[in-house]
């Protein structure tokens, strides 16, 4: 029991947790705000040089040009990603999740449904690309099918036109999983006697799942919709090991980008600013999202 | 009771939190305490330890000091391990690095300038310090660059950080020996470009395996192992160094057959499906596996393909073939420092640190031992006691120029590439000419109108 005279214990307990998110996310996240407005290379900050607010004059409004031109385009793969990622994931993740609630042998297709989450990025990814070569199993299947018009001589990651859709499919397949739990969570917790009372009162189910399912579930579309946006945004891993952001920088996403000005071409500063910036297009992006779904709810 | 029993706990986990954040571990901190007979080697090339090994070997039956190597590979991991370590000061007692200077790295190094004198120096094969010495170039370009760190441009004219280990050079194509007489032709350097082009075309054609394969994911990676070759060749070494320096134009005439050379090979459908997609490690693969007649590397790629399963028999290697007509008919090898040895500025045992490194690189039975377990050729010149080297590395040593050549002209100016930011945007257009998205003469211009932009806004 807390009394007056132990009523500091309890914040004994509380410091080592305290004292090492201090440490590691303020004191990192601090640093990394920092860096980003100033010339540096990434080894004994004592030869940083501050140069205010020229690293983001240098990609938001073109004082390095080709910078800023790649900048933008990260940007607009980004943006795409995440459109996609939404309008694909969310409808596709819904309907599954009504399935898995109304049919039998659910924990099966449950396991299956939910491998993405569990399984290794870069082992995964890997995959991904052997699928997708010249000779790999996507071509094949659609030489097989006999769409040989369809089938991509340089792979899907070879090409400009495809590697982009190649990343985002494997986005979408990485995403959805998390929406699936999210939805599967949320029809549970429904409350089936509002079906029923609807039911009673002549209500179809098309009727039921407009204007009792969707927006039941909307605070659960709102979270979806800003975790994947911000995986969208954050997106590195499939991107790195599949293309590296190539060819001809089609696939170039914020994330390769950031990695490439900090530990290519050790600037560590500019990697930073771009990194800060795309967290505040991300946050803006959340935020209007909120205020776009809540004036719904 | 209970109430002291809950703060000696409370005590206790702070205490061991604090304790284990400030412990550096038994590890970390390699060069400052330990054994110090021991020193501590950090290198990124997997294929070298042998030979790092064979020298510490001698290095320890001389004077007592053992050294142990420790190996973090890919490069891009190491990088970043060297640079933590470098912040956190730990690094190793001996680094082994890529053969470069201004990478900032230099306040973590031991500056070697009043430490190595000419009777080392003059030990290594002619321009092996080129790229390690910071030049009286770099220090005026990086007073003038408003991208340069404080590091260059604290930088002066002579000083150098480390003592080049191995040396060697990109522009080289390996053919399958088998597939080119498969085809009927003989498997031997073909004398200009357009001939290689025609030797590619028929083996590809006779034998159904696409001609040629290399790492073309890396945007940059033609230029450096074969478009540079190609434009030293057709213009001189001048005339690249006018192209680094912004006084010449991509798309002139006289520039434009080098981009025109990689274009013919896209059009004509003879680099390998799915090539822009592939890394060097892979074009090596692809080669080994036989789903490339011709794979292009350097002369550190020859003994990847031996540990691919590749027999030495069945390869033949030939430099960058120059175009109809280049000033320059034939492409000696013309060998650059791959990589150096350097000390941590940091280490308890610096003066054994610094007595192995040039032990390692410029004692002749360390650098016989080293070449011979690394299968790379030393910067030393062994003179003799190259007849103590493996056949295959003896003959690859004795390809090499032993005079500096047109590439070492150019080297000083390559950095242009990297600071010149039209050169990034020229190599993703080129991988739109394999692609067939974009034509040479789009390209190019593209790469001249960027290039005046830059130089107008001061960039």
């Amino acid at each position: 029991m807390v009394t007056s005279r132990n009523k500091w214990v309890p914040y004994l307990f509380l410091l080592p947790g305290v004292l090492l998110f201090l440490a590691i996310g303020v004191y990192s996240v601090g640093f990394s705000v920092l860096i980003s407005f100033y010339n540096w290379s990434g080894i004994d900050f004592a030869n940083a040089r501050f140069e205010g607010f020229d690293n983001f004059k240098d990609f938001l409004f073109g004082q390095s040009p080709v910078v800023s031109r790649s900048f933008y385009l990260a940007i607009w793969h980004n943006l795409l990603m995440a459109f996609f990622q939404v309008i694909i994931v969310i409808p596709v993740a819904l309907v599954l999740a009504f399935t898995l609630q109304n049919m039998k042998a659910a924990s099966y297709y449950r396991t299956i449904y939910f491998l993405p989450m569990i399984a290794s990025g870069i082992a995964v990814f890997y995959v991904w690309k052997g699928l997708f070569e010249p000779t790999g199993v996507l071509n094949a299947l659609l030489s097989a099918l006999g769409l040989d018009l369809l089938v991509m001589q340089e792979g899907m990651l070879g090409s400009s036109s495809t590697a982009l859709m190649g990343i985002i499919i494997t986005s979408i397949w990485g995403g959805l999983p998390g929406t699936l739990l999210l939805y599967y969570a949320g029809l549970s917790s429904v409350n089936p006697t509002l079906y029923e009372a609807a039911s009673v009162d002549g209500a179809t189910k098309s009727v039921m799942l407009r204007k009792i399912t969707w927006p039941l579930l909307k605070p659960i579309t709102l979270i979806a919709v800003i975790q994947l946006v911000n995986g969208a945004f954050q997106a590195f891993e499939n991107v790195f090991i599949m293309t590296g952001g190539g060819p001809a920088g089609s696939t170039e996403v914020i994330g390769t980008l950031v990695y490439k000005t900090a530990f290519i071409d050790n600037d560590y500063g500019l990697a930073s600013a771009i990194g800060w910036t795309s967290f505040l297009i991300t946050g803006l992006i959340a935020i209007f999202s909120i205020r776009g779904f809540k004036a719904d709810i | 009771m209970k109430k002291r029993m809950h703060v000696l706990t409370a005590l206790l986990l702070i205490s061991a939190l604090i304790v284990s954040a400030c412990s550096s571990g038994g590890k970390d901190n390699p060069s400052k305490g330990g054994d110090s007979k021991t020193l501590t080697l950090w290198t990124w090339k997997v294929a070298y330890v042998p030979g790092f090994e064979a020298a510490a070997k001698l290095y320890e039956q001389k004077t007592g000091v053992k050294v142990e190597i420790e190996t973090f590979t890919p490069d891009d991991t190491y990088r970043q391990k060297i640079q933590a370590a470098a912040n956190s000061k730990t690094l190793p007692d001996v680094i082994h690095y890529w053969a470069t200077n201004g990478d900032s790295l230099e306040t973590s190094l031991l500056e070697l300038t009043d430490k190595v004198g000419d009777d080392t120096l003059n030990k290594y094969f002619g321009p092996s310090m080129d790229p390690i010495r910071v030049s009286q170039m770099q220090v005026d370009n990086w007073a003038t660059n408003k991208d340069a760190t404080n590091v260059q441009k604290g930088l002066k004219a002579g000083q150098f950080y480390g003592l080049p280990l191995d040396i060697g050079g990109f522009f080289t194509f390996y053919g399958n020996k088998k597939l080119i007489e498969q085809a009927g032709l003989k498997a031997e350097a073909p004398k200009t470009w357009e001939d290689f082009v025609t030797m590619i075309e028929t083996v590809q054609k006779e034998t159904n395996v696409p001609g040629l394969v290399f790492g073309a994911k890396l945007p940059d990676l033609w230029e450096n192992w074969a478009g540079s070759a190609l434009q030293i060749m057709l213009n001189g070494p001048e005339g690249y160094i006018d192209l680094l320096e912004r006084k010449a134009q991509m798309n002139d005439p006289k520039n434009i057959r080098v981009a025109e050379a990689l274009g013919t090979l896209a059009d004509k459908g003879l680099l390998m499906p799915g090539i822009l997609s592939t890394d060097i490690d892979g074009a090596d693969q692809a080669f080994a596996s036989g789903k490339a007649a011709f794979d292009l590397g350097g002369s550190f790629t020859m003994s990847t393909l031996l540990a691919m399963g590749m027999n030495s028999e069945d390869i033949v290697a030939f430099p960058v073939p120059p175009l109809k007509g280049s000033k320059i008919d034939k492409w000696e090898t013309d060998p650059f420092t791959l990589t150096m040895m350097s000390v941590s500025k940091d280490s308890k045992n610096a003066d054994e640190a610094l007595d192995f490194i040039k032990f390692l690189t410029a004692d002749a039975d360390a650098a016989v031992a080293f070449s011979n377990g690394a299968y790379t050729v030393s910067a030393l010149k062994i003179g003799d006691r190259s007849k103590d080297l493996s056949p295959a590395l003896k003959a690859m040593q004795e390809s090499f120029a032993t005079e500096p050549g047109p590439y070492s002209k150019v080297q000083p100016y390559i950095d242009y590439r990297g600071a010149n930011k039209e050169w990034e945007e020229f190599f993703q257009s080129m991988q739109a000419v394999i692609e067939k998205k974009m034509t040479v003469d789009q390209a190019t211009k593209k790469f001249d109108e960027r290039m005046k932009s830059l130089q107008a806004s001061g960039n």
